[in-house]
């Protein structure tokens, strides 16, 4: 009997469970059902939010962050992320999470975040003079893709392999930071 | 009845026999040790940056991490002193039970605590995270429900030392079924979101990915393959192939015929994922996903595929119901 009662709590266990990451990770229109399955799987932990691999279509621009740390002596030390072609296999391994970093905070979901991330560069970067810093400016960099293809056949903008667009073509200052005396 | 002849009690029968049959899930141990080692390299590469990535001296205050989050998400660090010591600490805790889980010392309460780190990791900066990090998470939610220490481990070598019987695992194999959907829905929500763009179902796809400065380009890539990235016939034919093969893993892992088949071809487009692109250990970890679609049982020291407690004739390898349980069925 207790077997019994154990084995229904499991199929109850599954069922939910299964129900919850379905709604959670099938690429289907499930609505407003979504959200609130959502903050389940969440209060749980076990948010997965879908499996989009290079999808619906991969990624079209090469993107790069720099930034300009200002002092009070009116110097100025630039920063740049690493430019990735450059890097060995290992390298390229080693830095991974600086690479995720950088690709991601540029972007304007995570702007909350962009103060905090200008106030470290500006801790980590120090003025030869000992000057304190009084402004960050965080520039983002991009090369756009192009579509390879126009109706007439291959496009004017067909990219040939192996040396990818350096993230260079257009510049923007996204964030200014200044940085009150401690 | 619901129409056709498939009446409620059909369904609940095959539920039953889909996640409730037992067979040996030695494979689980297995699982555990490679699910182990390859965190135990995550957090290796980690370390030296521990202070940079969850410190309050770091990239993202703990202020600035919670308004990038959901208000749902929790993490450990939201309810401990907000100092560098407490990171070090955690993380130092991380990776002694990551250790243990490898050595297989009391693995499932290690399995647990692993989940617990990695939410409170992630949840703590988000931005550094990816599907990788969800898979290494949702993983070792699902190792905590496996018989994971009946082989392979601490516990199976003191038994054998102090002659005592190995564990049992002949298992309901509900906790391996969970772990196959995983990965199908990897594989199948891939195929689908991808289906859902234009690149793929054009052929563009591939010449985009390939001419991305950060994830594309790791080794040497010989001069006739060089070729290939430069057609767009090519690119447009690999693509496609992509699709397909993604799609054929998904349902080929599930039949008995195709299933060596399609373990093969998601090992190999694994293997040339990570010879091309820099996905960091995605690609290992699927590979250790698919450790449970194979049929292996794990002999004890005597050399014996043995169960204690159990009729071995109950032990069930194949992924579709034995023959007596069909027969009973119908």
């Amino acid at each position: 009997m207790k077997r019994h009662w154990r084995k229904g709590l499991i199929n109850v266990l599954l069922l939910i469970y299964l129900v919850l990451v379905g709604i959670d990770s099938l690429p289907i229109g499930w609505g407003r059902l979504k959200e609130s399955t959502e903050v389940v799987l969440e209060k749980a932990g076990l948010w997965q939010g879908g499996w989009a691999l290079f999808a619906p279509n991969p990624d079209k621009v090469n993107a790069s962050l720099s930034a300009g740390v200002e002092y009070a002596d009116g110097t100025f030390q630039p920063w740049h992320s690493p430019d990735w072609q450059e890097l060995t296999p290992w390298q390229k391994m080693r830095e991974f999470r600086h690479m995720e970093f950088y690709d991601d905070i540029r972007l304007d979901r995570y702007s909350d975040a962009w103060p905090s991330f200008a106030r470290y560069l500006s801790r980590d970067l120090t003025s030869e003079s000992g000057a304190a810093p009084v402004a960050v400016q965080l520039t983002r960099h991009w090369h756009e893709i192009q579509s390879p293809v126009t109706e007439e056949g291959v496009s004017l903008f067909f990219l040939p392999f192996g040396e990818p667009p350096a993230p260079g073509q257009f510049g923007y200052p996204f964030h200014l930071e200044e940085i009150s005396a401690p | 009845m619901i129409g056709s002849g498939l009446d409620i009690r059909t369904i609940l029968s095959a539920w039953n026999r889909f996640f409730h049959s037992e067979r040996d899930l030695s494979i689980c141990c297995v699982l555990r040790v490679v699910y182990a080692l390859l965190l135990l390299v995550n957090l290796a590469f980690l370390a030296p940056d521990v202070g940079k990535w969850f410190g309050p001296e770091g990239v993202l205050s703990l202020e600035a991490s919670r308004k990038i989050i959901d208000s749902d998400l929790w993490s450990l660090f939201h309810f401990l002193p907000d100092t560098t010591a407490t990171v070090w600490i955690c993380f130092a805790l991380f990776v002694v039970q990551a250790v243990l889980l490898l050595l297989g010392v009391l693995p499932r309460l290690q399995a647990l605590c692993v989940f617990i780190w990695l939410c409170s990791f992630q949840h703590r900066n988000i931005i550094l995270f990816d599907g990788e990090d969800v898979l290494f998470r949702v993983m070792a939610f699902l190792l905590i429900w496996m018989p994971i220490g009946a082989r392979l481990s601490w516990h199976s070598w003191r038994r054998s030392r102090n002659g005592e019987p190995p564990l049992e695992v002949i298992r309901p194999v509900w906790p391996l079924r969970l772990m196959q959907l995983q990965m199908t829905l990897i594989y199948g929500a891939s195929v689908v979101e991808k289906l859902k763009g234009t690149d793929w179902v054009q052929g563009t796809a591939l010449y985009y990915v390939s001419r991305l400065d950060d994830l594309w380009g790791r080794f040497p890539i010989p001069g006739f393959v060089a070729g290939w990235f430069d057609s767009l016939t090519a690119l447009a034919w690999m693509g496609w192939g992509v699709l397909f093969a993604e799609a054929f893993v998904a349902a080929g892992l599930w039949i008995k015929q195709t299933r060596l088949l399609a373990l093969l071809v998601a090992v190999g487009i694994h293997l040339s994922l990570d010879y091309f692109m820099n996905l960091f250990l995605f690609q290992w970890l699927m590979i250790t996903g698919l450790i449970v679609f194979t049929n292996w049982r794990l002999p004890t020291k005597a050399g014996r595929v043995e169960t204690t407690g159990a009729d071995p004739s109950k032990a069930d390898d194949s992924l579709e119901p034995r023959a007596d349980e069909s027969a009973r069925m119908a």
